[in-house]
């Protein structure tokens, strides 16, 4: 695989059929070995490239979460553009029975060793893009045609459309060998109430493996501090009509930006 | 609510941890388990989570053909052990193997007398490696086996008590309060066998020494079923290297 050429070939890429699907503390699916051995020492170095060769592309601009950041669609001519594929894009939204619209936000995210754990939020957050819903074969990704991701602040004349965040997707790649007291999971947590406590289940940050669920008001997740070992990810999000939260959940569910 | 099958009803503690998961994994196909676990459950398709074949995710998945019932309970807490077997009576009418695989073990290696650590762990080590699996085998023969001697016999029901090998040798490392207990354990078991025999229910510890690292799980496991298809009661078998 050297960059997406053509259809992403999802059955030939994939070496685990067995994902697992778990209802507590929230619904949400995990899998490890997620791609075949070549494929994902691709996916690994090209996240070693990109963190030796350009750096400066890694910013550190998000609020209360102790991470750089790059987006994904400056790489998607590369072997990471198999994450912003319309393909993998249905694949996800499949197994999270979602109907996605096709909108992604993806990113790579760097944990430096000993980062601040997160606090529980729930990823429920909008999302601009720009242009009509996409095609059935077609990705829009962010911060395109000159839409604020966020806020939606875009050139006049410029069209812009809300959706919100339907699947929150984190895959781990180029870490150190995790073990157990390293730190650096995702914590999935039954409630705010007894967040204090530690998170119900932490899924710890081993490379090829993934962790998704649909956004929902209670989906509390939190990053679990690291302990001398950086913790490296791709990190991404589907989108759904922003009616369908409002049909769901009311408007108050939703996690505006501020 | 009974299943319908035919498999025999397993209850099995320590369910997620090594020996418990090895168990699920290679005999959740002819029992129906009931897994009890503290915070781990075993990688095994249960109510609580199953495996899904990404590319179809509508299709039928083998491994979920027999899911555990999975019970996450803090045996450590009074009525614990209580609201676990009513529970597992409630989900399949009936108990026909206990096996007591939860346990603590605290090895503190300056021995018994640096400070007061294994003084202040004996009373867990007992509570969780005698006290637990004796209010286990003492409930259910309450609840549900104590007046079904023929049915009992013709089920060929009994209890597997997992003990160790330290229950009967002196290793190193400050093992004294955990060995203790399980020496504890094997003479509580004896005493099973001679008080349940009379209503059917044959009673038996495994004693094996360390796993994965002397025997394999894979060992102790196979012993486990083994004894539950056996006749025999009353025993302590020991299970070491070669």
């Amino acid at each position: 695989m050297s960059g997406i050429v053509g259809p992403v070939q999802l059955d030939q890429m994939l070496a685990n059929r067995r994902w697992v699907r778990r209802l507590r503390p929230f619904p949400h699916v995990c899998a490890r070995d997620v791609f075949r051995s070549d494929v994902y020492r691709e996916l690994h170095e090209e996240f070693r490239r990109i963190e030796r060769e350009q750096p400066e592309v890694f910013h550190r601009n998000m609020e209360g979460y102790d991470a750089t950041g790059t987006s994904i669609s400056r790489f998607r001519d590369g072997p990471l553009g198999l994450f912003v594929s319309r393909e993998w894009h249905d694949l996800i939204a499949g197994v999270a029975g979602v109907r996605a619209t096709g909108d992604v936000n993806a990113a790579l995210h760097h944990h430096e060793p000993d980062s601040q754990s997160g606090w529980p939020h729930n990823d429920l957050n909008p999302g601009w893009f720009a242009g009509s819903a996409p095609g059935p074969d077609e990705i829009r990704l962010e911060h395109t045609g000159g839409v604020a991701v966020q806020d939606g602040a875009h050139a006049p004349g410029a069209p812009a459309r809300e959706s919100i965040r339907a699947v929150s997707l984190l895959f781990y790649l180029a870490n150190p060998d995790w073990q157990p007291g390293d730190g650096g999971e995702t914590g999935l947590f039954a409630d705010v109430a007894t967040a204090h406590r530690g998170a119900t289940t932490a899924v710890p940050p081993i490379n090829n493996s993934l962790v998704f669920f649909e956004c929902t008001p209670r989906t509390w997740h939190a990053f679990i501090s690291n302990r001398g070992k950086p913790r490296n990810s791709v990190v991404m999000w589907l989108h759904r009509r922003k009616n369908e939260v409002l049909e769901r959940w009311g408007d108050e569910s939703i996690e505006y930006w501020n | 609510m009974s299943t319908g099958t035919d498999r025999r009803v397993c209850l099995l503690t320590g369910a997620g941890g090594t020996l418990g998961s090895a168990f699920c994994q290679a005999y959740g196909g002819e029992y129906d388990i009931v897994a009890v676990c503290r915070h781990r459950a075993p990688a095994v398709a249960s109510q609580y989570e199953w495996f899904v074949d990404p590319l179809a995710p509508e299709a039928e998945v083998p491994e979920n053909a027999n899911r555990l019932f999975v019970v996450y309970a803090d045996l450590e807490h009074d009525g614990e052990v209580e609201r676990v077997v009513e529970i597992a009576l409630a989900r399949y009418d009936r108990v026909d193997l206990l096996v007591n695989a939860a346990g603590y073990s605290l090895w503190h290696s300056q021995g018994l007398v640096d400070g007061d650590v294994l003084l202040d762990s004996l009373a867990r080590h007992f509570h969780m490696n005698v006290e637990v699996p004796l209010r286990f085998a003492t409930r259910l023969a309450q609840r549900f086996w104590l007046h079904r001697d023929l049915g009992n016999r013709a089920a060929n029901r009994n209890i597997v008590n997992v003990s160790s090998m330290a229950a009967s040798r002196v290793y190193p490392g400050g093992q004294g309060a955990y060995a203790a207990s399980k020496a504890a354990l094997n003479q509580l078991t004896r005493h099973l066998a001679a008080e349940f025999g009379v209503f059917g229910i044959r009673a038996n510890a495994l004693a094996p020494n360390s796993f994965p690292s002397i025997v394999s799980t894979e060992s102790v496991v196979k012993a486990i079923a083994g004894l539950d298809g056996d006749t025999v009661s009353g025993r302590v078998l020991a299970l070491d290297a070669g």
